[in-house]
């Protein structure tokens, strides 16, 4: 009995996180849709805000009743209180200012969190401290009647108590509670020690190998990023000292990188000892100190000697800033940005990973959790289910666990060789079997639908993750004082789950980006006759078997000359630039180090960001193009192959080597005739399609195998088209079309580059191992 | 108070009259056409109810579908607020399902499962801070 009711609790329990969780991914955009009305003086509620109020509220007061029927006290009262300041507003006694939406947002926020904390326990305890803070800001805002006139006074918010980093603002402060504050909990803290621990002792290693004289490029490189990450995690924790010493290092890192001339002087030994005074500010804050470092002015004065003369002269104006960086951001607001950092850290970080590591849980809970959520992603499995059951409006789904997932979906990949090697059997040859013949054909029919169900099954759509984007840009232009439409498209698109944990990094790059460089400020907007508000378009949708995410702004664009200036002082180009195309310059920006910025920021300017898009997205064979109008815009589009197990492969041979080549990628195949073809003056062979000319690439000179003949009309030339480019490949042979399952090459053979022109391999029906082309680097 | 009871059930809804009768003036609908057809008379009228107690079970439109109907129409005339109507489910039903839909998608104000005690609704009413005796 008691179990029954226990059950039945857990039942309810979970439903009410899901049908919560859906709800504050609608809320969210509402919310900031409604902060979009807000005017600088004083106004009056347009019919849609107010519509929109009615509707922000009528939410809140859902989480409430259900938060309160199952006595979720933290929930229900923050909900309230928040419920009670939206009437206000809405009755017009209170006037909307951006301050409220960032408390809403903060609400929004705060139930998330709780919504985690009731999946894993049933119960919002613990979160007491929070839930009043936030009551009492609620209350505060309510009590607080703000007229126009006194609106700016209101603005200015204190400054989080609970950070160290910069004293508070010289301003007198209106009132005794903040209106922002944003806590830092102690679990929190220990995370930051434990990761900026592993990150220190990363840096150490690289440090030690570099003063050894043994460090490559791509040494100096990933201890640069580990000292950058470390900065960003000292600075969203609010320990100024050290997020300024390592601020400093990093500068420095930067010139040894650039191979900036250090005289006599060995960067290395002060780096190490300055990473030991990190380390024992560190050491500090896991004892509950304050992570103080004693004379961190002199420390930086040092490591700035240390740099060459006229080292980044135009860099100076970091090496310069005032100490008190961390108040100006403040007063910018800079608050957003860590509750943006705080919702990124929840939605893309393996937390499960740290907590398993920090042994506050075990790998089962988390796996559990895990599934929780994936059951909270997942959208009706297939629209079938829908059509049999038009009365449900609840989407059905059940809970599976991802590996077992992965299993299946493997397992299809398995059959599906099994089922070629038992079609085009060696032992079949010949033979005169029609009903075996027919079997087989709806054999593979079957197979083939059962893999396509299989790769939908991983699919969610990337509407979430779009929403999410919403609130980025939100935060991003309330902190940069730019106005910004985001408007989203093609969001019923569906992509595989890792897929879209893997591109939401880049893609919150690519916006900070876009938000940071791309979009002008609205009064040089106004200036170059562009309207105030800046458009940045993010889209999804699919295009030759790929998923393309294009991000669009309509800012300045790239600006050609300084990149090519800069690629010509970091020695990346030869000559002077002059023979590249706009594509090929824009996309620059992605190599390694690469920054054009004048202003290093904590946000931006290192060119780490562009490396880290880059990098995220060769893990999933993604390919990144950037196409840029000076003056009128940059688009930048994620290229993402739509499954990464299995593709329709059209099967070649060359000499005693086979090939596969993707179907999607071949435009069409033909023998040329002698006439057809010409050679360069560089030696290069052309061959003249349709009054159009297109480079010939020999396959067996790539990859040094012995043709059956050299000669070009012999053999077959087949058209492959990547993007914008068009080459043809001489092979001997086509020798027929297949379903390939592609098997990753095995390090030693398959490292990015060394393996030129080929992306994996998998197994043939006769049990021969064979390649698998990729087009792109071939061409 | 003007209170709207639906209720297919007799016994239950002569209960409830009942209980209410001290509270306020009570209307009653036998099923959920009927009490959308009383709601939105009381609007046109301009004296909208203030609480209503709704069955799920019914014919014709079940409690749920009433529930989000009103919502709707709130939402359409622009009511919002402290001014929307407050309502309480009674119902038999005490599936997760059912009580999520009620709260989440229909926002209700709170869910009494039946049998029907008279303190609990009286407190509940107390909490909607609709109690006549105050």
């Amino acid at each position: 009995m008691t179990n029954d009711s226990l059950e039945e609790q857990r039942e309810i329990v979970e439903e009410f996180v899901q049908e919560c969780t859906d709800l504050i991914d609608q809320l969210e955009p509402s919310i900031i849709e409604m902060g979009n009305d807000i005017k600088e003086s004083d106004f009056e509620l347009s019919e849609d805000t107010r519509q929109l109020i009615n509707e922000v509220f009528r939410l809140f007061h859902s989480i409430k009743g259900g938060a309160g029927f199952l006595a979720l006290g933290n929930i229900s009262t923050t909900a309230h209180a928040a419920e009670n300041l939206l009437d206000e507003i809405r009755t017009g006694s209170i006037l909307l200012n951006h301050d409220h939406v960032d408390l809403f947002c903060k609400t929004i926020d705060f139930t998330r969190e709780a919504l985690d904390l009731v999946a894993a326990n049933l119960g919002d305890g613990g979160m007491e401290t929070q839930a009043e803070e936030l009551t009492t800001l609620l209350r505060t805002a309510i009590s607080l009647k703000t007229t126009a006139s006194e609106k700016p006074v209101a603005k200015k918010a204190a400054p989080p108590k609970k950070k160290n980093g910069p004293p508070p603002p010289p301003e007198p402060v209106k009132k005794e509670e903040p209106v922002f504050e944003f806590t830092i909990t102690p679990d929190m803290v220990e995370r930051f020690t434990q990761e900026a621990d592993e990150q220190l002792q990363e840096v150490e290693q690289g440090l030690l190998k570099f003063a050894d004289n043994k460090a490559d490029p791509e040494t100096l490189g990933e201890l640069y990023r580990h000292i950058h990450s470390f900065k960003g995690n000292c600075g969203f924790m609010g320990f100024g000292d050290m997020e300024k010493l390592s601020h400093q290092m990093e500068t420095v890192l930067d010139a040894i990188k650039s191979e900036a001339d250090f005289g006599k002087a060995k960067p290395a030994d002060p780096l190490l000892s300055l990473l030991d005074v990190l380390k024992q500010a560190l050491g500090d804050i896991s004892q509950n100190g304050k992570g103080k470092i004693e004379g961190v002015e002199l420390y930086i004065d040092l490591l700035q000697d240390l740099l060459p003369e006229g080292w980044g002269s135009s860099k100076k104006t970091t090496t310069e800033k005032p100490p008190r960086v961390g108040e100006i951001l403040i007063d910018q607001g800079v608050i957003s940005e860590e509750t943006l950092d705080q919702a990124l850290d929840i939605q893309n970080k393996p937390i499960g990973k740290i907590l398993i590591d920090m042994g506050a849980a075990s790998e089962v809970e988390v796996d559990n959790a895990l599934t929780d959520q994936n059951k909270k992603r997942k959208p009706a499995p297939s629209p079938d289910l829908d059509r049999t059951s038009p009365t449900a409006i609840k989407r059905q789904d059940i809970r599976v666990d991802l590996d077992k997932l992965d299993t299946l979906i493997n397992l299809i990949g398995e059959m599906v060789i099994a089922e070629n090697m038992l079609v085009h059997s060696p032992d079949l040859k010949g033979l005169e079997l029609e009903n075996f013949q027919k079997s087989a054909q709806q054999m593979s029919k079957l197979i083939k639908e059962l893999q396509e169900v299989a790769v939908t099954i991983r699919m969610i759509p990337v509407a979430g993750l779009f929403r999410r984007m919403t609130r980025l840009v939100h935060d991003l232009s309330r902190k940069s004082g730019k106005k910004v439409d985001l408007q989203l498209f093609g969001t019923e698109t569906d992509l595989d789950k890792t897929v879209i944990e893997t591109i939401t990094d880049p893609l919150v790059h690519l916006l900070r980006n876009s938000l940071d460089h791309g979009v002008e400020t609205p009064d040089e907007r106004l200036k170059n006759n562009k309207p105030e508000t800046g458009i940045i378009k993010l889209s999804a949708s699919h295009e030759e078997g790929e998923v393309w995410i294009t991000l669009e702004d309509d800012g300045r664009g790239l600006n050609r000359d300084k990149i090519i200036k800069k690629a010509i002082a970091s020695g990346l180009i030869d000559g002077d630039g002059s023979d590249l195309d706009d594509r090929e310059v824009s996309n620059m920006i992605f190599l390694p180090g690469f920054s054009t910025a004048d202003k290093i920021t904590d946000v931006s300017g290192r060119g780490v960001g562009m490396d880290v898009v880059k990098q995220n997205l060769a893990k999933i064979d993604g390919k990144i193009i950037v196409d840029s109008r000076p003056g009128s815009g940059t688009r930048t589009t994620l290229r993402i192959p739509l499954t990464m197990a299995i593709i329709d492969g059209m099967l070649t041979r060359v000499g005693k080597s086979h090939y596969i080549v993707p179907i999607l990628s071949i435009k069409e195949s033909f023998r040329p005739t002698p006439k057809l073809i010409t050679t360069s003056p560089a030696g290069d062979e052309i061959v003249r399609i349709r009054e159009k000319l297109y480079p010939v690439i020999r396959l067996h000179e790539i990859h040094k195998i012995e043709p059956d003949s050299r000669e070009l009309s012999e053999g077959i030339l087949i058209m492959l088209e990547d993007g914008d480019n068009t080459t043809c490949l001489f092979v001997d042979e086509i020798m027929g079309q297949q379903q390939t399952v592609i098997k990753g090459l095995s390090e030693y053979i398959g490292k990015m580059g060394e393996a030129r022109g080929v992306s994996g391999c998998t197994i043939l029906s006769n049990g021969d191992v064979c390649l698998i082309l990729d087009v792109g680097s071939l061409i | 108070m003007k209170i709207l009871i639906a209720e297919d059930d007799f016994v239950c809804r002569t209960l409830l009259q009942e209980i209410l009768a001290e509270q306020g003036v009570c209307h009653v609908a036998v099923d959920g056409l009927e009490a959308m057809a009383a709601y939105r008379n009381a609007l046109e009228d301009g004296k909208p109810f203030d609480l209503i107690c709704l069955d799920i079970m019914m014919p014709g439109l079940d409690g749920q579908q009433v529930l989000q109907e009103i919502r709707k129409i709130e939402q359409e005339r622009n009511i919002g607020g402290k001014e929307m109507v407050k309502v309480i489910m009674t119902t038999a039903l005490a599936d997760s399902k059912n009580i999520m839909r009620a709260f989440i998608k229909g926002s209700c104000e709170s869910y009494l499962i039946k049998p029907i005690d008279k303190d609990k609704l009286l407190a509940e009413i107390k909490k909607l801070g609709l109690s006549a005796k105050d």
